[in-house]
């Protein structure tokens, strides 16, 4: 018998001095806090197994010794108290709970010290110290059972691995408490009896126990995760096929909660939420309102970067402590719906674009054919009736044929120049241009009433530019505004920090907010027309002019009343050019 | 194009060109004052409405006028689907539009 105790004394010294080992380890690894208080909490209880197998059960007498044992007395009560601590970091326990336990433990720590010599094994307590034994029974008891059922019941709805570390550590602090009480109730005296052998049984096997909820093995987590990875991996199947960033966010939200234990979570995509999910609605609004005022840095939130947004995620209060590998199974998770959301944009850019293209090809169609339908129609006319028309119809069905003709040719010129710049195939010629002829040679025969299109450019401002795409640009700018504005359209420049600043403004409703962010864009119509005009590609044609003479056009309100507003910012010239063919000036 | 049609139809001998517009609006308030036989519509009009959009009025507006719609979008699926309009004709085959107009009056007639 007192053979098998010394070697369950030793498997005992083992267990628990490798369990301290491979919590500090654990926790020098990753420096959570949950690694430091389980570090903590079996260091104490290691470090008082070591020492109780290195020093004699009999205490020498001396107040040094005395004062020794006392103190690692204190020490083992602090094991229960501070699993019990642990316990309560996650979520507090009930206040009456906590102060009980506090001032069992104060007083269990404390009363050795107020006592005489501790008695020896075989000894005769004293009343004292026999009142100790029943003080430290129900400390030890108490904080046990408070710390072992609030992990027991804690644990319900927690991701696996969390749960069944929870739990562990709850059976282990159980075991622990019912071989104390085995071990103060049996006694023993110094004699190596069967209750005593027991309770080293009781304690050796609480070690597996502690040890699966504090350190677990890789190969036991791996174990415990398969339903959460199971879930992961259903979600991922649908993920891959998902047709929309909602469709993405509905797949993903569930299984992300699930994998960690989460109460809500929000997917957030370009700054627009496009999914959000709670266990309850007031999780819902608690993530909501955190989004909404950027206050995101919290314990409880994990939040995983994605391209164009990110994933949140409210945890349980138990997941920052023990679920970490459950977050890298989110991250995982995470980056392939990235790439099923790569996937969707992708789709819709190519939906839109061929959208946009068959849009394109319609109005194109159109806009060549009209004139080509005048064309025709005059001709036949001209072929059928000539005998019978007039010398005036013959002019006027000319000079509109040629006007139709001259229209289709600066169609084809469009296209073929929104070609050329879609294939960086460009040729600029840039020169200093004197603006004001340039624009009213350009703006000749647009509008012949000058109420209806006014040019107010001062003498004397020159810019350097191509100057066919000035024209191509001033042209398409004065179009738009007849076409999709209301007259008087002016034309207007102005000198401002080393370039010119021309401004094509019209008097009608303007350009609605939604309209603008693509204005520049090819094949693009305004929303706001009830039908398309044109081809779309004159405000594409005089982006891709000004940027190539290291210029800039952009849309602005109106500085007073409606209408729209587009200002080109062109080079000014470093020849301020006059054009006045009497005389030249050349200033510099 | 407005002149180009006038001038087709002015051409054909049994064709009096009594009335034109530039929106639906004009063209319904027309319709309703001339009682035309036949109604040349462009989809692209001035204004909100589309010729496709303004059929239906102005087949109210005038009850027994045939109604032509003329222009250069492919629309032969909408004007087919469209109960207003008798018949499309793209703007491409404008060389068609006196024969197309002489025949959709001569069913008309026969009606």
């Amino acid at each position: 018998m007192k053979a098998a105790f010394e070697v369950l004394r030793v498997v005992q010294l083992v267990v628990f001095g490798g369990l301290a080992l491979l919590t500090i380890f654990r926790f020098m690894r990753r420096r959570g806090p949950a690694e430091a208080w389980l570090a903590g909490i079996f260091s104490i209880l290691g470090g008082i197994v070591a020492i109780g197998f290195l020093i004699s059960e009999e205490p020498t007498g001396s107040l040094a010794d005395q004062l020794f044992r006392k103190s690692l007395l204190a020490v083992l009560l602090l094991f229960p108290y501070m699993l019990f601590r642990f316990a309560t970091a996650m979520d507090p326990a009930p206040r009456l709970v906590t102060l009980i336990s506090n001032g069992l433990t104060v007083a269990a720590c404390l009363m050795p010290f107020a006592l005489g010599p501790i008695p020896g094994p075989g000894a005769v307590r004293s009343m004292s110290w026999g009142s100790y034994a029943g003080l430290l029974v129900v400390q030890w008891l108490f904080t046990s059972v408070a710390a072992g059922t609030m992990l027991w019941r804690r644990g319900r709805g927690q991701p696996t691995v969390v749960r069944k570390r929870m739990r562990f550590l709850s059976l282990g602090t159980y075991g622990l408490a019912f071989g104390i009480v085995v071990s103060v109730t049996f006694g023993g005296g110094g004699e190596v009896t069967v209750s005593r052998v027991v309770t080293q049984l009781i304690g050796i096997l609480c070690g597996p126990l502690f040890l699966l909820g504090a350190s677990p093995p890789a190969a036991a987590v791996m174990l415990w995760r398969r339903p959460e990875v199971a879930t992961m991996m259903s979600a991922l199947r649908n993920l891959m096929s998902a047709e929309s960033a909602e469709e993405i966010a509905s797949g993903l939200l569930h299984p992300a909660m699930r994998v960690v234990g989460g109460r809500a979570g929000a997917l957030i995509i370009d700054g627009s939420m496009v999914g959000m999910l709670g266990t309850s609605p007031s999780d819902e609004d608690e993530l909501r309102a955190r989004i909404a005022s950027g206050s995101l840095t919290h314990d409880r939130i994990i939040e995983i970067p994605m391209t164009r947004g990110a994933l949140y995620v409210v945890t349980s209060n138990y997941a920052p402590y023990l679920g970490m590998e459950e977050k890298q199974l989110l991250e995982g998770t995470a980056v392939l719906a990235d790439l099923a959301l790569q996937r969707v944009f992708s789709l819709e850019r190519e939906r839109r674009v061929a959208a946009e293209q068959r849009e394109f090809l319609a109005i194109a169609s159109h806009d060549l054919r009209t004139p080509l339908a005048v064309i025709r129609g005059y001709t036949g006319l001209m072929e059928g009736n000539w005998e019978g028309l007039s010398d005036d119809d013959k002019r006027t069905f000319n000079s509109t044929i040629d006007r139709q003709a001259r229209h289709l040719s600066r169609l084809v010129n469009d296209l073929l120049l929104s070609s050329r710049l879609d294939a960086n195939a460009l040729h600029a010629s840039a020169t200093d241009v004197a603006l004001r002829p340039a624009v009213e040679e350009a703006l000749e025969g647009i509008e012949e009433d000058a109420s209806r299109l006014r040019i107010n450019i001062p003498d004397g401002i020159g810019v350097h530019v191509d100057p066919e795409h000035l024209m191509r640009m001033i042209v398409n700018l004065v179009n738009n505004a007849f076409a999709h504005g209301s007259p008087p359209v002016d034309v207007s420049a102005e000198h401002r920090g080393g370039m010119v600043e021309v401004r094509v403004r019209d008097h009608g409703s303007g350009i609605s907010v939604g309209d603008r962010d693509r204005l520049f864009e090819r094949f693009v119509q305004p929303r706001s027309s009830a039908r398309a005009t044109g081809t779309g590609l004159g405000l594409y044609i005089v982006h891709g002019l000004v940027t190539e003479a290291r210029g800039r056009v952009a849309y602005e309100e109106p500085r007073f009343g409606d209408g729209a507003c587009f200002v080109l910012s062109l080079p000014a010239s470093e020849t301020l050019v006059i054009p006045d063919p009497m005389h030249t000036e050349v200033a510099g | 194009m407005r002149l180009m049609i006038r001038m087709t139809l002015r051409a054909m001998a049994e064709i009096e060109v009594t009335g034109e517009a530039v929106s639906a609006e004009q063209a319904i308030d027309e319709a309703r004052r001339c009682a035309p036989a036949l109604i040349v519509l462009d989809n692209s009009l001035e204004g909100a409405m589309t010729g496709l959009q303004a059929a239906s009025l102005l087949r109210e507006a005038a009850p027994d006028a045939k109604i032509l719609l003329f222009s250069a979008f492919d629309l032969a699926a909408e004007a087919e689907a469209e109960a207003a309009i008798d018949q499309f004709l793209r703007k491409d085959s404008v060389r068609d539009l006196s024969t197309t107009v002489r025949q959709m009056l001569k069913d008309r007639n026969d009606r």
